[in-house]
C-alpha cells in the first residue's frame, strides 16, 4: 500500500484550489518577442482580468442578493456584460494565436487550451492568478 | 452554506473583483482601502487572501 507523503496531501490540497496552468503566463510571454505579440500578449492579459472580474461579480452578486437574480433584466444585464467580456477574451486568443502562425512562431499552447467557452474560460481565470500573483508587476497598459 | 461562510465568500469575491482592476491600474484610491479593509479584516496576508479567491472561483466555476 502506498501512503501519501505530508508534502504529497498538502500538494493535491492546494492543487485542488488553483486553476490547472495548460500554458504558463511566461513562456507565453517569451515567445511574443516582438512589438506585435507582446501589444496583442497584454491585451489578452488585459481581458483576461476583465473577465475575472466579471465573474466576481457574478458570483458575488449571485451570493450576497439572491433575490436580485430573481428579476430577469437585471440578470440579463449582468450575464450580458461577462458574456461579451468572455467573448472579447477569446477573440484576443485566437487573433494572438493566428499573428503567431503568420510569424511561423509554435502555436501548440493554443491546442493544449482548447476550443470551448468553459475551457477558455478556465484559461482567462489561470492567466489571471498567475499574474496576479507575480510580485511588482504593475497594471497592464 | 452558513451565512458567516457566505459573508466571508462575498467579501473574498469582492477582493477578488478589486485586485484584477487593480491589475489593470483601474482601482481607485477608494478602491484600494477598500480591498485593505477587507484584508484586514479577514486578517490574511496578501497571498493567502489571493489563495482564498482562487479557491472559491474554483469551487464554483
Amino acid at each position: 500500500m502506498h501512503l501519501l507523503s505530508n508534502d504529497d496531501v498538502a500538494d493535491l490540497l492546494l492543487a485542488s484550489k488553483q486553476f490547472k496552468i495548460l500554458v504558463p503566463l511566461e513562456t507565453l510571454r517569451s515567445m511574443c518577442d516582438n512589438e506585435i505579440l507582446t501589444e496583442l500578449f497584454e491585451n489578452m492579459i488585459d481581458y483576461a482580468l476583465r473577465y475575472t472580474e466579471s465573474v466576481c461579480r457574478w458570483q458575488r452578486m449571485a451570493m450576497e442578493d439572491p433575490s436580485s437574480f430573481d428579476d430577469r433584466a437585471t440578470r440579463q444585464a449582468i450575464e450580458d456584460t461577462r458574456h461579451t467580456v468572455h467573448t472579447a477574451f477569446n477573440d484576443h486568443v485566437n487573433i494572438l494565436s493566428r499573428t503567431m502562425v503568420l510569424l511561423g512562431k509554435s502555436t501548440k499552447w493554443r491546442e493544449l487550451i482548447g476550443h470551448n467557452r468553459p475551457d477558455l474560460g478556465r484559461f482567462a481565470l489561470a492567466l489571471s492568478f498567475e499574474y496576479i500573483k507575480q510580485p511588482n508587476k504593475g497594471g497592464v497598459q | 452554506m452558513s451565512s458567516e461562510m457566505t459573508k466571508r465568500q462575498v467579501k473574498l469575491l469582492r477582493y477578488g473583483e478589486l485586485i484584477a482592476r487593480q491589475k489593470r491600474n483601474e482601482a481607485s484610491p477608494e478602491e484600494i482601502e477598500e480591498m485593505e479593509a477587507i484584508r484586514q479584516e479577514l486578517n490574511l496576508s496578501i497571498d493567502e487572501i489571493i489563495r482564498e479567491v482562487e479557491s472559491v472561483l474554483t469551487k464554483n466555476y
